[in-house]
């Protein structure tokens, strides 16, 4: 692969998840293993300064201000050593960094005055210091007797070394009144000013740091200290390619926050885009008006439907269409469904006259008000409790349920997909509730937490819990029309504006049954559900696609960081292409 | 129906009486009407098979005879009967009472309970409920762990001493793997509602042959229990899994007595637990220990007790936290202590969950013999079933998914998720036995160039569906640029 096949990739690498936090981590492993373009040959190494910084340790020690720290070199952290530029050099943490671990500090030391304590939360994960977030003090004389070398000094690099958020950095300014290291905290510095202070706050941000230090972790609760610490090695560049690699990450990094925002900006536009563009083709009351909506649509189409969360945006415009009869068109020779919905008439009233079913009183009159959307002049507008028998099934006992009939329960159906997740026998489902009983071709509404759009058609007699309503359509309705009609953006407003109950909201039966569904004649039911059927299987296709896609882009930037992590030829061309920002 | 159902059942009943008051109390009062009706069921059996049995109750106060007919007394007169007649007698019972020694258990037993319903009538109901269980359903007779589990859940408050009830496959699997033999000494030192302890006599009863291997058996399960409320149930337990007279399941803080009062007449031969973790011991328990152990872990002090009282040649099997393994200062002169007096030679790991819902942490089965020292310690790290994220109350681990371990057990191999450690590695590592599964193969990641295509075929395949479906709206719709709907 090529540095230029990168490059034009690079987008690909950056929009993934988590993509620019991984290039990030690129550019600082790049940085410590001196491949982004920063070297010259003329460089000196450091080794003169390094003898220097020994000398004045030793004279320390002597004078017993600095304490020898012994390390036990570890065998797995040496082999994580790399190849470096030849004029570059090894080195062990302690050998040229100063650190100090904070002292334990008890609760009952902690005072409401006095010298201030760092805390952890003081270091905020973007690399600032925020010393107000935090109010734990030790007394003024405490601090005399025991911890005056804890104080903080100006330029002091501080770590945080323990817990979930550990290797978060900031560097100490002197904000005028004494602060004192605390647990969970160390402050470090080169021993030498000539170093470049900020190759090692890069440094500790690098992979390669964090993995030694993981490498020695022990337990649940990341937990670190000095001796940790010491038994980490840093290559070492020349000063001034130290001074280089730093300018150099500056600008990457710099170019990584705007490409953060820009990404960021890009992909809340294209949500705010889909919504609005699909929602004004929703609303439309007119033809005219309906056309000049479709126009945007169709041409920011590829855009839009790029982001998943726009793909489900694009399902409730198709069943929302799908129910204004602008889906398929209407043949003027279909019986008008007015027909229908006269022979459901008489049908329901033999069957009350039989004493089979009930009129149900609580059945209001269409009025005009219930007429929102203009439908086509073959359509009718019904109620539900109109045109299909609401949850009046029979309820059985569950000694009554037979070993291995069907038991549905609403945690078996997922929630808008509408897929059966699973189907379980009553002899695996001991349940002692009694069940409502429904027949294949029932609509099963669930009832409970309704904005869960829960809907499905059953495929097989069975008996459901009472919190899902089987619902029969009267005559030859198509069942699956009803249940896309129960899942139309317009229904579940409905139904949100009239669940009652905070923890557990249910939708009632007055409510339900006198749901408005725009009811076309029969065989334009049949080639609706059609033709929604075809729209939503491609949307479930692209869906998984982008799922997919989203898969391989996340694979692919962790493959190319463990690359360059590993040294690998690969790692050459990612810094060239890098470096090239 | 479901054991749990009835005893959510009982508990609203018992809800209802002014008399108990809360949790606890309820709890208390259901144990010793369990403990009445099984002791009934007991010696029915007893008086079939054996001449000559006699029972230490007088005839009025058995369950059989007040408690077992549904229309029977109630009211007022069942709770003067209780509270009169019933608990005195039982508190009062001669020792030699009855043909077997249970006169002692009995008194025992009353002695610790009280009788907290103040209504007779919602007395008669609970026993009803409790006549509706069926305790001699052969194919399972753990239902204790069950209703342990299920009052454990409504005293919120258990995990705060570290109590977590051990699920059957886990205690299945460590009794299996202990394998204690009759005649040998079985003693759980924290046994909870006795789960272990039954395990164990399922395991050590497929050899009994004679009435001498029977009263042997009797005589080996020893059990010690903090608390009362599980000591009852695990009495009971005992009783129900043919222990005649389980006077040996004391109820006493094993840790209370000094480590140095165990003599040799006190070792047993296996211990298998599953010690309170987490929990810490009231002041003065850790006095008991060797200074150099003192600590107030309880798992810990546990782990101290067993090597001491397990005989020369004993076999342990223990249920530890990842905690033990690492931890360092007092857990390391323990872990050298193990190291050097016992053979630790299986450690199996098991994943999150297992313990679910009262605890998420990772949890460890170690296997040692005392007498001889580690010279390698294998690990196995337990593996969720396919398809499994982690366990749940509705998806808990499984006997079967031992299976891998068993087969590994006897013929040991290094593979994905077995591996053998030499103890100078883990005295290297200053006593850390929290090693990592070496032979885990990292996730491969793929060649970027091939990523690269892949992602490229993708894409192609993004704009493909993306134009169907497009193209297929426009159908419905109307395409723009003609302005006309078709």
């Amino acid at each position: 692969m090529s540095a230029d096949l990168l490059s034009e990739h690079f987008a690909t690498l950056a929009t993934a998840p988590n993509g620019i936090a991984r290039l990030r981590e690129l550019i600082l492993q790049l940085a410590v293993q001196g491949k982004l373009e920063t070297q010259d040959a003329r460089d000196k190494p450091t080794s003169d300064l390094i003898e220097e910084i020994q000398k004045e340790k030793t004279a320390l020690i002597e004078k017993k201000r600095l304490r020898e720290i012994k390390t036990t070199e570890l065998k797995k952290i040496q082999e994580m050593k790399y190849e470096i530029p030849p004029n570059w050099t090894w080195h062990s943490m302690g050998e040229v960094v100063f650190f100090q671990e904070g002292p334990g500090i008890r609760n009952w030391q902690f005072r409401t005055m006095g010298v201030k304590l760092l805390n952890v939360s003081n270091i905020l994960n973007n690399g600032e210091l925020e010393l107000n977030n935090s109010d734990k003090y030790v007394s003024e004389e405490e601090v005399v007797e025991k911890y005056l070398h804890f104080l903080i000094e100006d330029k002091d690099l501080l770590l945080a070394s323990s817990g979930g958020s550990w290797g978060k950095t900031a560097w100490f300014k002197d904000p005028g009144y004494p602060v004192i290291l605390n647990t969970s905290t160390i402050r470090l510095r080169f021993y030498s000013e000539q170093f470049a202070e900020r190759y090692l706050q890069y440094f500790m941000q690098t992979i390669f740091f964090r993995q030694q230090m993981v490498s020695q972790l022990v337990g649940m609760q990341p937990n670190f200290g000095s001796t940790h610490l010491s038994r980490c090695y840093i290559p070492l560049p020349p000063l001034a390619e130290q001074l280089r690699i730093v300018a150099k990450v500056d600008r990457l990094m710099a170019f990584c926050d705007e490409l953060e925002v820009r990404l960021q900006r890009e992909q809340a536009g294209c949500l705010k885009l889909g919504n609005a563009i699909l929602s004004a083709l929703q609303n439309a009351k007119t033809p005219e008006e309906f056309e000049a909506q479709w126009i945007p649509v169709c041409e920011a189409f590829d855009l839009i439907l790029d982001c998943p969360q726009n793909v489900s945006v694009l399902r409730q415009t198709i069943l929302q269409l799908a129910v204004q009869g602008r889906l398929v068109r209407q043949e003027p020779k279909d019986e008008p469904s007015r027909k229908l919905v006269e022979r459901i008439k008489k049908e329901k009233e033999r069957l009350v006259q039989v004493g089979k079913i009930k009129q149900d009183k609580r059945l209001e009159l269409i009025s005009d008000k219930d007429i929102r959307q203009p439908v086509p002049p073959t359509w009718a507008i019904t109620r539900l409790g109109e045109i299909a028998e609401y949850g009046s099934q029979i309820k059985v006992l569950s000694q009554e349920i037979s070993e291995d009939a069907w038991v549905f329960d609403l945690e078996d159906l997922e929630k808008d997909t509408s897929r059966i997740l699973q189907k379980v026998r009553f002899r695996d489902r001991q349940s002692l509730s009694s069940k409502s009983k429904f027949r294949k071709g029932d609509v099963l509404y669930g009832k409970l937490r309704p904005y869960l759009n829960k809907v499905v058609v059953a495929d097989e007699d069975g008996y459901c819990t009472t919190e899902i309503v089987p619902i029969r359509p009267y005559l030859d309705i198509d069942p699956k029309y009803l249940m896309y009609a129960l899942k139309t953006p317009g229904f579940l407003a409905y139904v949100n504006s009239k669940t009652y109950g905070i923890k557990m909201p249910r939708l009632g039966t007055a409510d339900a049954i006198n749901t408005i569904i725009p009811l076309p004649p029969l065989s334009e039911q049949h080639r609706i559900v059609a033709k929604v059927d075809a729209l939503m299987a491609l949307c479930d296709a692209l869906e998984s696609r982008l799922k997919e896609r989203a898969g391989v882009q996340g694979r692919l930037v962790a493959a190319v960081v463990e690359q360059v992590a590993n040294q690998n030829k690969f790692a050459d061309v990612v810094a060239k292409s890098i470096s090239l920002r | 129906m479901a054991v749990g159902t009835t005893i959510k059942t009982i508990q609203d009943i018992m809800r209802k009486d002014a008399g108990v008051d809360g949790d606890a109390q309820r709890i208390s009062q259901l144990s010793w009407m369990l403990f009445l009706k099984i002791f009934d069921d007991k010696e029915k059996e007893y008086e079939l098979f054996r001449k000559g049995y006699r029972s230490p109750m007088p005839d009025r106060l058995r369950w059989r005879n007040w408690a077992a007919d549904p229309e029977g007394i109630t009211g007022d007169v069942l709770l003067k009967f209780i509270d009169a007649d019933l608990f005195p007698t039982l508190k009062e019972l001669p020792a030699e009472a009855g043909s077997n020694g249970s006169g002692i258990l009995l008194r025992r037993v009353f002695e610790d309970s009280y009788n907290y319903m103040k209504n007779g009538t919602l007395v008669r109901q609970v026993a009803n409920k409790i006549n509706d269980i069926d305790f001699n359903r052969t194919e399972d007779r753990h239902l204790f762990g069950e209703i342990y589990e299920k009052i454990l859940k409504d005293l919120q408050s258990a995990g705060n001493a570290g109590e977590y009830y051990t699920p059957r496959a886990v205690t299945q699997f460590m009794v299996d793997m202990v394998d204690p033999k009759l005649g040998e000494s079985i003693l759980d030192p924290a046994c909870g509602t006795g789960g272990f302890l039954a395990c164990a006599i399922e395991n050590m009863r497929m050899s009994v042959k004679t009435i001498e291997d029977e009263a042997l058996l009797q005589s080996s399960i020893h059990g010690v229990e903090k608390k009362p409320m599980p000591h009852l149930l695990c009495v009971t337990n005992m009783m129900l899994h043919g222990i005649d007279v389980p006077i040996q399941i004391r109820h006493d803080n094993t840790l209370a007595r000094p480590l140095k009062d165990y003599s040799a007449r006190d070792r047993v031969d296996v211990i298998v637990t599953n010690p309170p973790f987490g929990g810490m011991e009231e002041d003065g328990i850790e006095q008991n220990f060797p200074s150099m152990y003192q600590t107030r872990e309880t798992a810990d002090l546990f782990l101290v007790l067993i090597m001491h009282i397990l005989k020369d040649g004993g076999r342990a099997a223990i249920v530890l936290p990842d905690g033990t393994l690492f931890g360092e200062g007092i857990k390391t002169r323990i872990k050298e202590k193990l190291l050097m007096e016992c053979n630790l030679h299986t450690i199996v790991r098991l994943p999150n969950g297992v313990f679910a819902p009262y605890t998420g942490i990772k949890t460890n089965l170690l296997f040692f013999e005392k007498g001889k020292p580690t010279k390698e310690i294998w690990y196995y790290e337990h593996s969720y079933p396919e398809g499994y994220k982690s366990y749940s109350k509705t998806k808990p681990i499984r006997i079967e998914g031992f299976a891998p371990e068993k087969a590994w057990w006897t013929n040991r191999t290094e593979n994905n998720h077995a591996w053998r450690v030499p103890v100078e590695q883990v005295i290297e590592n200053g006593y850390n036995l929290d090693i990592k599964n070496p032979n885990v193969v990292p996730d491969d990641l793929g060649d970027p160039v091939e990523l690269l295509r892949d992602y490229e075929r993708i894409q192609a395949e993004v704009a493909a569906t993306c134009a169907a479906l497009k193209q297929e709206l426009m159908a419905s719709l109307g395409t723009p640029s003609s302005g006309k709907k078709k």
